[in-house]
């Protein structure tokens, strides 16, 4: 047993149409990557230790192999808080026992930033099959996008727009850490564990990710789901801005308004406002 | 007979007859009182925009002291704007706080508009 490294780097795991896709939702959920054999020991560890911090889990080489370095999941991670990121220091266990209601409990998790900068994120790991009935993880896709403060959330119930993170075991979803999100309802009397990470950024932004042939920024999607609770396009320029962040290329962004970049159309020519550092990707 | 049970148009009757005595009086009175003792009941729907006819985008009802389970899925929600709410017999309290969604023309917060909703229950 030994102390893992402090940081950490690999090969990236994402597409520029990933990235822009993670900036519009706050989300990416990689259903089953984790082995079976290891949620098992997961399991089993977290049977021994039912702390709501069980953090000496990371002195286990093979967690931190096989979740913490999870080859699916650390490549886009490596993507999204760019090379040498710092890896975890601490875990928690969302350990709870159904079955039980939702009726609230909306939230932002604590000492958030509304922000366009990706310094963290959030990483969540279902050791267990974790359907609906055992009450999954729920978020409201784009939320990361639309500041709120957790102590104004607590008369907020259904949401338009909520999505479950109900996956099987070994799964891991990658969070933008402000994303507003609650524990689901469980219908069946079961325990569900789901541990809860952060990793860190500890070098400047780049677009030093999978790069795509075909894509064009005057063109990329960023019609966020935040668009259903806030002025039309605002959500785009929001998703944008991430975008041009995450690139390294945060001072280049604007938004002059009308129809100018980043608003959706049809157009003859290049949108007015397209950055121009990134205008011939 | 419980005379505090009558109706308006009895009560007048049996006055108009001289036989409204002052114990069923009370007893009427006392029964409409009690009839609007209920417990309150609430809705605070989060709407797209500062109309009471527009779309619900959240949707919390507090009953009988206790915080409701509502169906995830919208098209589950029993109302799906606030006059619709209104024309089920909801009385709406609240309209939206404007100040709170002009804080700064480049931000926002909250899921919208929020109106709250009450009745009594039965």
């Amino acid at each position: 047993m030994t102390l893992p490294p402090a940081t950490y780097d690999c090969d990236p795991g994402l597409t520029d149409s990933e990235v822009v896709a993670f900036c519009r939702n706050g989300y990416l959920l990689l259903e089953g990557v984790v082995p079976n054999e290891i949620n098992a020991k997961v399991q089993d560890y977290l049977g021994e230790d039912t702390y709501y911090e069980p953090t000496g889990i990371l002195e286990q080489n093979w967690f931190v192999e096989e979740v913490i370095c999870n080859d699916k999941a650390i490549g886009a991670i490596r993507c999204l808080l760019g090379h040498d990121f710092h890896l975890p220091v601490l875990m928690s266990n969302h350990r709870v026992q159904g079955p039980y209601n939702a009726v609230g409990g909306w939230h932002v998790d604590g000492n958030y930033r509304f922000s366009p900068e990706v310094q963290y994120l959030q990483v969540f790991y279902y050791p267990q099959d974790t359907p609906s009935e055992i009450g999954p993880t729920q978020v409201v896709p784009g939320t990361h996008l639309i500041p709120h403060k957790a102590r104004f959330m607590g008369h907020l119930n259904a949401i338009r727009g909520v999505a479950s993170t109900a996956a099987p075991a070994g799964s891991i979803f990658i969070t933008v850490y402000q994303i507003w999100h609650r524990r689901g309802p469980a219908k069946a009397k079961a325990l569900r564990n789901m541990l809860k990470y952060v990793y860190w950024r500890t070098k400047p932004p780049q677009r030093d990710w999978i790069r795509e042939d075909d894509f064009d920024l005057a063109t990329a999607d960023f019609n966020t789901p935040a668009n259903q609770f806030v002025e039309q396009f605002r959500g785009n320029a929001k998703a944008a801005e991430m975008f041009l962040w995450l690139c390294g290329e945060h001072e280049t962004f604007q938004n002059v308004g009308g129809q100018s970049w980043p608003t959706p159309a049809h157009r003859l020519d290049k949108p007015y406002g397209l950055p121009e550092a990134l205008s011939d990707s | 007979m419980d005379e505090g049970r009558q109706s308006v148009d009895e009560l007048v009757a049996r006055l108009h007859a001289g036989t409204l005595t002052e114990q069923g009086l009370r007893a009427a009175f006392a029964e409409a009182v009690k009839s609007n003792s209920g417990c309150q009941e609430l809705l605070i729907l989060e709407a797209s925009d500062s109309s009471p006819a527009s779309t619900i985008n959240a949707f919390s009802h507090f009953k009988d002291g206790e915080p409701q389970v509502v169906a995830d899925d919208p098209e589950q929600w029993p109302y799906q704007t606030p006059l619709a709410a209104v024309k089920d017999g909801w009385r709406i309290t609240t309209f939206p706080e404007m100040a709170l969604q002009i804080v700064a023309e480049e931000e926002w917060h909250g899921v919208g508009f929020r109106f709250v909703l009450e009745r009594t229950s039965p």
